[in-house]
C-alpha cells in the first residue's frame, strides 16, 4: 500500500505526506524490488494529477519490462510493437490534438530497435511527451547488452563487460536528439535519492506542461536502476547510478528552448539561435543552416511549416539563396540538392 | 543460462541449449542477432561461447532483427557462414529482408523458435511466425524436440550450401514447450560435427572485390525478375532430394534416421492426424492407446515443410479413410490453416480420396491435451464410419463458444 494515511483508520496521527495519486491504480507491482519503473510511473501519475489532465491523457506503451504499465496508470493506453511508440503517438496526437499523449519507453525500445521512430518524432517536433527509462540493459529479455550499456558494464551478451573495440560506445540519447531543431525540451534525471526523485518529478511535469503549451517534442530520460540484471542489491544499484552511470550520462537539462522559428535562424547565426540553452555538452550548432566565415548562410534548410499548426509557415520566396547558378545548370543537375552552396530547390 | 560442454553421452538440456551447442560445434563465421523471447538464450548461450573463446565467430549485437538479418545478408554475401535466431515479432520485422536473402541465394541458417504474433501480445507458442513466412523462399524444417532441433541444425549448412540448392534455411521448434523445457540430447563430438558440415562449396556469385559484381541488383520490367523467381522454385525442387540425402548421410553417422515425413502406425491406418512440431509427441502417445482399443490410428509428422513433400504425403495418406490436419496457426478468411491448405492441395492433385478436416489448436500457447487429440481421432473414426465432417475448422480446447 501507499504511505498515505488518508482513508486508513487514524491510529497514527501523522500528517499526510503524500497522497495516492488518482492516476495510479491501487494494485500490487510486478516490478522487481528496487526497480526504477515503479517510481517513474508514480511520478508520471502525480504529474497527470497535478496538471489535471488524467481524463484526456493517452499513453503509448512500449515493449520491455514496462509493457504492463497499463495496469498501473488509470489512463487509456495503446500498445505497439517494440520501438514503434513514437510513431503511434504521432498518429494519436495528430488525430486528436486535444489529447495529452505520451510514450513510455525503455532504452532497448527507444535507443535500439526504435531509433528511427524517436529521431523522426523529434525531428518533426511532434507535440508529445516521451518518458525514456534508461537502465542500460534490455531488462525484460534477461539482461543483454543495449546500445546504452556502459563501457565495462557486464551483461548477458558482453560477459567480460562492454568492450568498445567489439561493441562500440554507448548512445547518449538526449544529447543526440539535442542536435535536432524539433526537440524542444530534453532533460536527464535519475530516480535514486529523494532530491533526484524530486527533480525527476519536476522534469516530467514540465515535459507535460510543454505539451499543453503546444511547444513540441519533449523527452525526459530517466536513469533507472535494474538491480536484477545488474546483479546488484537495490541499494548498490542506486549507488551505481549516482557514482557511475550519471557520470557518463550527466543529469540536468540538455536542451530547453522555445520552438525554433525559421525566420530567426535566418537573422541570427546559429550560435545565438533564440531560446537554445545547452548544458554539459558543447554543440557548436544547435540548429539551422551553416554559416560561412562572414556569417552568411551557405546551405539553407528547406523552409518548413505546418498547416494550422504552431509554426509560422515560411514560403521559399522569403528566402534568398546566396548565389544562383546561371540558367540551365539547375536543369542539368536534375534540380537535386547537391553540395554546400547549392541553392535550395524550389518547391515543386 | 549456462553453456554446456560436449563430452558425455546423454545430456539434459533445453531446446535452446541444444541448438546453441550445435551452433558452437559448427562455429560459423558470423552470428548477428537481437534478443527476443523465447529465442533469446540460443544466442545468449552462443555469446557465452564467444566470450569463452570456444568459437571464432564474429558476434554482432544488432539493434533490431531487421538489422540483424541485413547484417547476415551482408556477411553471407561476403562469403561467410552465417547464422542467426529469432521468434515472433522479430521474425515479422525481418520480413522484408527474408525475401532478399532467399532471392540472393544466400545459404543462411536461422533458428526460428515458434511464438505467436501480436496482438494481443503473447509470448507463447504457435506457428504464425514461421507459417506466415512460408513463402519467403526459405527452406523450412519443423522439429519435434531438442534432439531433432540439434540434429537439424547440424544438417543445415550441407543442405543450404549444396550447389543445386543455395537457399537459406530455417529450423523451427516450439517456443517454451521445446525451447525452455529440458529434454534428453545425444550430441555429436565437435569433430564429428565439423566433419559432417565440412567446407562450403565454392560459389562465384559473391562479393569479390578483385572481380566486382553487384549482389541483388535492380531488375526491372525488361529484366529477368520472373526467371529469377522460377530459378528459386527450381532450387526448392532440387532441395527435396538433397535434404533426404543429407538425412541419410546423418543416419550413417548417428543411427538417427529422418525423413521429410515421419510416420507412425501408417502401415494400416484408417484414420490419421497430420501434425507438425511438438504436438507430434502428444499425438503419438494417444495414437498408441487408441490402437490398443483396436482403432487403426496413425500419425504423419511433417518435418520438411518447404519444399513441401507432396508426392510422399499423398503416398502415405492414400488408403486412409479420414485425415485430420492439425494447424497451430490460422489463415484468416481461408478454408483452413496453412498446413491444411497444403495437405488438401496435395491430396486433390494426387487424387487421393480421403475425408479431411482441419483442427486448429494451441494458438498463443493454448494447451493441447491428450483428450483433445482423442476427441480429434474420435471425430475421424465417426467420419470413417460414414459421418460427415465440417467444412469449417474444428478448434481444439477453445474457451466459451
Ligand atoms: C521486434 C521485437 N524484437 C524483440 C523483442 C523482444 N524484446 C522484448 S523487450 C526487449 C528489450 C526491452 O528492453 P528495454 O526497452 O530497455 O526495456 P526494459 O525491460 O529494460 O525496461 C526485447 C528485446 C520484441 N518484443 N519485439
Ligand atoms: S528486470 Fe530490471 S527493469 Fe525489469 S522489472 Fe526487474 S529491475 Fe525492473
Ligand atoms: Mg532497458
Amino acid at each position: 500500500m501507499d504511505w498515505c494515511t488518508e482513508g486508513t483508520p487514524s491510529l497514527v496521527t501523522a500528517p499526510v505526506v503524500t497522497r495516492h495519486p488518482r492516476a495510479l491504480e491501487s494494485v500490487a507491482t510486478h516490478y522487481c524490488p528496487g526497480c526504477g519503473h515503479g517510481i517513474t510511473q508514480r511520478l508520471l501519475a502525480n504529474a497527470l494529477d497535478e496538471l489535471g489532465v488524467r481524463e484526456r491523457t493517452v499513453g503509448v506503451a512500449a515493449i520491455g519490462c514496462s509493457v504492463l504499465i497499463y495496469n498501473y496508470l488509470d489512463v487509456d493506453f495503446q500498445e505497439l510493437p517494440h520501438g514503434r511508440a513514437p510513431a503511434g503517438a504521432t498518429g494519436i496526437k495528430r488525430a486528436r490534438p486535444d489529447l495529452v499523449v505520451f510514450t513510455y519507453q525503455g532504452d532497448g525500445d527507444l535507443a535500439a530497435i526504435g531509433t528511427a521512430e524517436i529521431v523522426h518524432a523529434a525531428a518533426r517536433s511532434e507535440n508529445i511527451t516521451v518518458i525514456f527509462v534508461n537502465n542500460c540493459v534490455y531488462g525484460m529479455t534477461g539482461g543483454q547488452m543495449a546500445p546504452t550499456t556502459l563501457v565495462g558494464q557486464r551483461s548477458e551478451t558482453c560477459r567480460e563487460g562492454r568492450d568498445p573495440k567489439l561493441h562500440g560506445y554507448p548512445v547518449r540519447v538526449a544529447e543526440m536528439l539535442a542536435t535536432l531543431d524539433g526537440a524542444v525540451y530534453l532533460e536527464r534525471v535519475s530516480v535514486t535519492h529523494p532530491e533526484n526523485v524530486k527533480a525527476a518529478y519536476r522534469a516530467i511535469r514540465k515535459a507535460f506542461a510543454y505539451q499543453l503549451e503546444d511547444r513540441g517534442f519533449s523527452l525526459v530520460e530517466v536513469l533507472s536502476p535494474c538491480p536484477t540484471n545488474w546483479g546488484m542489491t537495490p541499494s548498490e544499484a542506486v549507488r551505481w547510478i549516482d557514482e557511475v552511470v550519471s557520470r557518463y550520462y550527466p543529469l540536468g537539462v540538455i536542451k530547453d528552448c522555445a520552438p525554433v522559428h525559421f525566420a530567426h535562424l535566418l537573422e541570427h547565426p546559429p550560435a545565438e539561435s533564440p531560446g537554445a540553452k545547452l548544458h554539459g555538452f558543447h554543440y557548436e550548432t544547435v540548429a539551422g543552416p551553416e554559416a560561412d566565415e562572414s556569417g552568411r548562410l551557405t546551405r539553407p534548410q528547406q523552409p518548413f511549416g505546418r498547416r494550422g499548426g504552431r509554426w509560422t509557415a515560411i514560403s521559399s520566396k522569403d528566402f534568398q539563396p546566396e548565389s544562383r547558378p546561371e540558367s540551365g545548370s539547375q536543369a542539368e543537375s536534375g534540380g537535386a540538392a547537391g553540395s554546400a552552396g547549392d541553392p535550395t530547390p524550389e518547391d515543386p | 543460462m549456462s553453456a554446456i560442454t560436449t563430452t558425455a553421452k546423454v545430456r539434459a538440456v533445453t531446446g535452446n541449449q541444444a541448438v546453441a551447442l550445435a551452433m558452437k560445434q559448427i562455429d560459423p563465421d558470423v552470428v548477428a542477432a537481437y534478443p527476443i523471447t523465447p529465442q533469446t538464450d540460443v544466442v545468449q548461450t552462443f555469446s557465452q561461447y564467444v566470450a569463452d573463446g570456444a568459437v571464432r565467430a564474429e558476434f554482432v549485437t544488432a539493434e533490431s532483427e531487421h538489422s540483424a538479418m541485413s547484417a547476415c545478408i551482408g556477411s553471407a554475401a561476403a562469403g561467410a557462414r552465417t547464422m542467426t535466431a529469432t521468434s515472433s515479432a522479430g521474425f515479422a520485422l525481418m520480413w522484408e529482408v527474408l525475401f532478399v536473402a532467399a532471392s540472393m541465394r544466400l545459404p543462411l541458417v536461422m533458428t526460428t523458435v515458434n511464438r505467436a504474433l501480436s496482438g494481443p501480445i503473447n509470448i507463447h507458442c504457435d506457428h504464425s511466425d514461421s507459417m506466415g513466412g512460408r513463402d519467403t523462399g526459405w527452406l523450412q524444417i519443423y522439429n519435434e524436440d531438442a534432439q531433432e532441433a540439434y540434429d537439424a541444425t547440424v544438417m543445415s549448412f550441407p543442405i543450404a550450401e549444396h550447389a543445386a540448392v543455395r537457399l537459406p534455411l530455417m529450423n523451427m521448434y516450439d517456443g517454451f514447450i521445446i525451447s525452455g523445457a529440458i529434454g534428453p540430447l545425444v550430441p555429436l563430438s565437435d569433430g564429428q560435427v565439423q566433419a559432417f558440415v565440412g567446407e562450403a562449396p565454392p560459389y562465384k556469385h559473391l562479393l569479390q572485390p578483385n572481380d566486382p559484381i553487384t549482389v541483388g541488383p535492380f531488375d526491372g520490367l525488361h529484366g529477368w525478375y520472373f526467371e529469377h523467381k522460377i530459378a528459386q522454385n527450381r532450387a526448392m525442387e532440387a532441395a527435396l532430394p538433397v535434404i533426404q540425402e543429407t538425412y541419410d548421410r546423418f543416419a550413417e553417422l548417428t543411427g538417427r534416421r529422418y525423413h521429410h515425413l515421419m510416420t507412425y502406425g501408417m502401415e494400416d491406418a484408417e484414420v490419421a492426424l497430420v501434425v507438425i512440431g511438438s504436438a507430434a509427441g502428444t499425438a503419438r502417445s494417444v495414437m498408441k492407446q487408441l490402437r490398443e482399443e483396436g482403432i487403426k490410428a496413425g500419425i504423419v509428422k511433417i518435418r520438411t515443410f518447404r519444399p513441401f513433400p507432396t508426392e510422399e504425403l499423398a503416398r502415405v495418406l492414400s488408403g486412409v479413410k479420414a485425415v485430420g490436419i492439425m494447424d497451430r496457426a490460422d489463415s484468416y478468411g481461408a478454408q483452413g490453416g496453412p498446413l491444411y491448405l497444403e495437405v488438401l492441395a496435395a491430396l486433390y492433385q494426387r487424387d487421393v480420396q480421403a475425408k479431411t478436416v482441419n483442427f486448429v489448436y494451441g494458438l498463443g500457447g493454448r494447451d493441447l491435451f491428450p483428450q483433445n487429440i482423442e476427441d480429434a481421432f474420435r471425430t475421424l473414426e465417426a467420419a470413417a464410419g460414414g459421418a460427415d465432417l465440417p467444412y469449417y475448422r474444428i478448434y481444439l480446447n477453445m474457451k466459451g463458444e
